[in-house]
């Protein structure tokens, strides 16, 4: 809050912090030659001074972090051996290596510092930054150091390492597919050998006898191709035919097949050289489709879950003392003790006096709520103030909050990530195919047997679906790398096709339609003089309570007087005086001194004793919210808010009139209710933020999370947008739904070579020459495409975000 | 012809050389990450301190 004030209050001049950067006009500290906004900063400064680490400034400009509004943690719990096992990668004798997630990375001048820690704490060995994952790999001396001083080390400068329940309950998993890099390197090196040993033949050069031990050597050298490179598609394929389906890989699987099976026939039998450079390059591309397909982005997880945001120990009571233990070892009626600004690992009954406790981890709203002594507190919570104690009721895998994970929608598997629209279009493609190959083979068969033979495979080898595997990894692929440049982030290309179909859109109200970081204060009540505004704005000006500033942006227009008496109560209001006038603003048991159950989000106001009225808070609506909404009047529009009906009003007036309202909403009342619309025959997409929306956005067709800075809330979402560019959602959008085009254009790009190919093939013509010049070509020009179609679409979409910045409404 | 079987079975065999060099790099744990070394290369060495690597 101190922050927006001097942001407020920045005029032309600007100073800088040497450390981060940012500005610090009127918080300055100053020394010889630095500026530094807290002493944080100055701290680190003179931290890396002192061990020569200055280039730490000169690598990268902004490569500081600011130790501003960040709270130092406590991490008495690496103390504990057994923490200290499970998140040790490995420990032998006086060695150890860790990894730790840094979300702070964020230049090169943090690869530097962080891979010259050592300099810092003489125990760490060795240390490697890994940029796009934001992680670190520390080999240190456990004589020397600890895992605890490291920890700390990071923290002191800066980078505060991520460490949460899932780092232990979870396997780490690589995210870099090493095996489809293999598999592409050998269907890579088989192709070109294959190539270079069948080019004298393409060149018309007589056969000599021996020449057939070439065919021997590229039968080898396409065995690896289809038992190693190749096998994942015929296993799919084989899954496929046994459900019944004609999914993509079916053709595919044909295809690799025939080439193979005819040309070894052709090879062993000595009758020519096969078509074994045709099947090395088609598994080849293949290959590198789906390589370009996978492209994941390594640093956004889709994946969190509830133990991405719990901590990884508590502080439990045990025989007279507290002890750190490892959260999933806790059981019901176990006492634990909750320090100000921690989360709430299980749920519980309160045991001190009064906790207040922040859900907006969960709700999503910045509420804060009271709860007094044997009161119940939902895990998921955060204690705001002093250190509270808790007697669990429920252990951590069964709280509230927990059992949404539990629901049957987050065990489901995505379905397999091959491509919806493939594997439609791919059903005609392959019955068409049969068909043809039935009818060449029945047309020759009376006239020739051997070319009936060769007709057949020749067909099938043709009817490879080569190019038309490659549209979708290439269009929707590329489409994904486009989004997320434009900060749109799509968990996989399943996603995009499924965004193609949607006709529901389901909006979560608090965070996605009103923006949860900002709060408007209304007023109701007495109309206030001048005079009064005057002192409630010199009241509250001098308080940093979020309800303090709302109101502060109320009476804004007021001029400040100097009062003579100022007192604030933490959490309850605000006493002031100025000659003869008494102010006091407060909660209603501060001002009534009333102890009933109250909400926190009234203020009173009373001044010179007397009630004048009271302030009611609601976050505002997120900006050009409107706009988006009313484009989107032609679907379903859905609203589901967890709070009662008394918005409803001021929603309808920016929402379209198509929208359907429904409030009270629990976390799992909002799955059920996108259950009833799937059932209905509808795709749905929601939109939502925070951990109680988790289940519905799992459920969803498409579930998209909205992240605004600061919280990055990602749990079971398909797409993370950020809060700062939602107003472009319908560009997004519309982008998207363009591709369906830029697919069908594929489509037809495909189906002509296969009929140019078809061509030769019905004809019983087609030479492993042609089969070699027609399958790369084919692929190539798919590739090509796929690249520049989904780059031009993506022009408009461009355009009208930059219009957006450029004119702010 | 037989000098040519020659050459390619000798030129396979330094092609299988450089597969399994390509497994070996792939195992090692050099394409996990393709960004942070093309940064790290550019710091300027460092004289006046021993690094372990």
């Amino acid at each position: 809050m101190v922050e927006n004030q001097i942001k407020a209050s920045k005029n032309a001049i600007g100073l800088e912090c040497t450390h981060c950067g940012e500005d610090c006009t009127e918080s300055a500290i100053l020394d010889e030659k630095n500026i530094f906004c807290c002493h944080g900063c100055q701290q680190i400064f003179y931290l890396l001074k002192d061990n020569n680490l200055e280039n730490y400034y000169k690598i990268a400009s902004q490569s500081g972090i600011t130790k501003k509004n960040k709270e130092d943690k406590n991490y008495d719990y690496l103390d504990d051996e057994e923490i200290i096992a499970k998140l040790l990668d490995f420990h032998t004798g006086n060695k150890a290596r860790v990894q730790f997630t840094l979300p702070d990375i964020h230049c090169s001048s943090c690869i530097w510092l962080l891979e010259n820690i050592h300099k810092l704490d003489p125990g760490i060995q060795h240390s490697k930054v890994n940029f796009l994952e934001k992680k670190a790999y520390i080999n240190f001396d456990t004589e020397k150091t600890s895992l605890k001083s490291i920890v700390l080390l990071l923290q002191k400068i800066g980078y505060h390492p991520e460490l949460n329940f899932s780092k232990i309950a979870e396997p780490q998993k690589s995210i870099v597919n090493r095996s489809l890099i293999l598999k592409i390197g050998v269907a890579g090196f088989a192709f070109g050998n294959i190539m270079l040993i069948s080019f004298p033949e393409y060149l018309g050069f007589e056969k000599a006898a021996s020449s057939f031990y070439l065919g021997y050597i590229n039968l080898f050298l396409a065995l690896p191709v289809l038992f190693y490179s190749g096998f994942s598609y015929l296993e799919s394929a084989w899954y496929n035919i046994k459900v019944g389906k004609l999914g993509i890989h079916v053709p595919v699987a044909i295809g690799m097949l025939t080439l193979f099976g005819r040309s070894a026939y052709e090879i062993l039998n000595q009758i020519g050289e096969g078509y074994l450079d045709s099947f090395a390059g088609f598994v080849l591309f293949l290959l590198i489709g789906k390589w370009f397909q996978d492209y994941t982005f390594q640093s956004i997880a889709f994946d969190r879950n509830y133990k991405s945001y719990f901590p990884i120990s508590v502080q439990k009571y045990v025989l007279g003392e507290w002890q750190n233990v490892s959260i999933n070892t806790i059981k019901a009626s176990d006492q634990i003790r909750v320090r100000n600004g921690e989360i709430i690992p299980c749920d519980g009954t309160l045991i001190s006096d009064k906790a207040k406790i922040d859900y907006s981890f969960v709700t999503g709203e910045s509420e804060i709520i009271l709860v007094s002594q044997l009161e119940q507190i939902f895990a998921g919570g955060k204690q705001i103030g002093p250190t509270i104690d808790i007697k669990v009721t429920k252990p951590v895998d069964q709280s509230y909050l927990t059992q949404l994970w539990n629901e049957k929608v987050f065990k489901l598997e995505d379905e397999s990530k091959s491509t919806i629209i493939l594997n439609k279009v791919s059903a005609y493609f392959t019955i068409t195919i049969l068909i043809i190959a039935a009818i060449t083979f029945l047309y020759w068969f009376f006239i020739d047997k051997g070319i009936a033979f060769r007709s057949i495979t020749a067909v099938l080898i043709v009817a490879c679906p080569c190019a038309l595997a490659l549209s979708v990894p290439f269009i929707l692929g590329n489409a994904t790398r486009i989004l997320a440049k434009l900060k749109f982030y799509v968990r996989n290309t399943t996603t995009l096709e499924k965004i193609l179909d949607i006709d529901t859109y389901v909006f979560d109200k608090t965070g996605t339609i009103t923006d949860s970081k900002l709060m408007q204060a209304n007023y109701d009540g007495q109309p206030l003089s001048s005079k009064e505004m005057q002192l409630l704005y010199s009241l509250v000006s001098h308080s940093n309570h979020p309800l303090s500033q709302a109101i502060c942006k109320f009476a804004q227009n007021a001029s400040i007087i100097n009062l003579d008496y100022f007192e604030e109560s933490i959490g309850l209001g605000l006493i002031g005086k100025k000659g003869a006038d008494n102010i006091k603003l407060g909660s209603i048991s501060f001002i009534l001194g009333k102890t009933e159950n109250f909400s926190e989000q009234t203020v009173l106001l009373e001044i010179n004793h007397k009630v004048k009225g009271h302030f009611s808070f609601h976050n505002p609506i997120r900006q050009n919210i409107d706009k988006v909404l009313n484009k989107l009047s032609n679907f379903n529009i859905e609203l589901l808010s967890g709070d009662n009906e008394k918005e409803k009003a001021r929603l309808q007036k920016i929402l379209p009139n198509n929208t359907r309202y429904s409030f009270n909403q629990n976390p799992s009342d909002k799955l059920k209710h996108i259950q009833k619309l799937q059932d209905g025959g509808y795709n749905v997409m929601m939109i939502g933020d925070g951990l109680n929306d988790a289940g519905a956005l799992q459920q969803s067709n498409v579930g998209i999370a909205i992240a605004d800075e600061g919280n990055n809330f990602s749990p079971g979402c398909d797409v993370i947008i950020s809060g700062s560019t939602f107003s472009n959602f319908i560009g997004y959008i519309n982008y998207i739904k363009s591709l369906r085009y830029a697919l069908y254009g594929a489509f037809v790009i495909a189906f002509m070579y296969n009929l140019i190919g078809l061509g030769f093939a019905v004809t019983g013509n087609l030479s492993p020459l042609v089969a070699a010049i027609l399958m790369p070509t084919s692929s190539i020009t798919i590739m090509i495409y796929g690249l520049g179609i989904s780059k031009f679409l993506s022009f408009k979409l461009n355009s009208e975000i930059n219009n957006n910045k450029n004119d702010p409404y | 012809m037989k000098i040519i079987l020659l050459l390619l079975v000798v030129s396979l065999i330094l092609a299988i050389g450089f597969l399994i060099a390509f497994f070996w790099a792939v195992k090692s744990g050099q394409y996990d990450d393709d960004y942070t070394p093309s940064i790290r290369m550019l710091f300027e060495d460092e004289t006046t301190t021993k690094s372990n690597k």
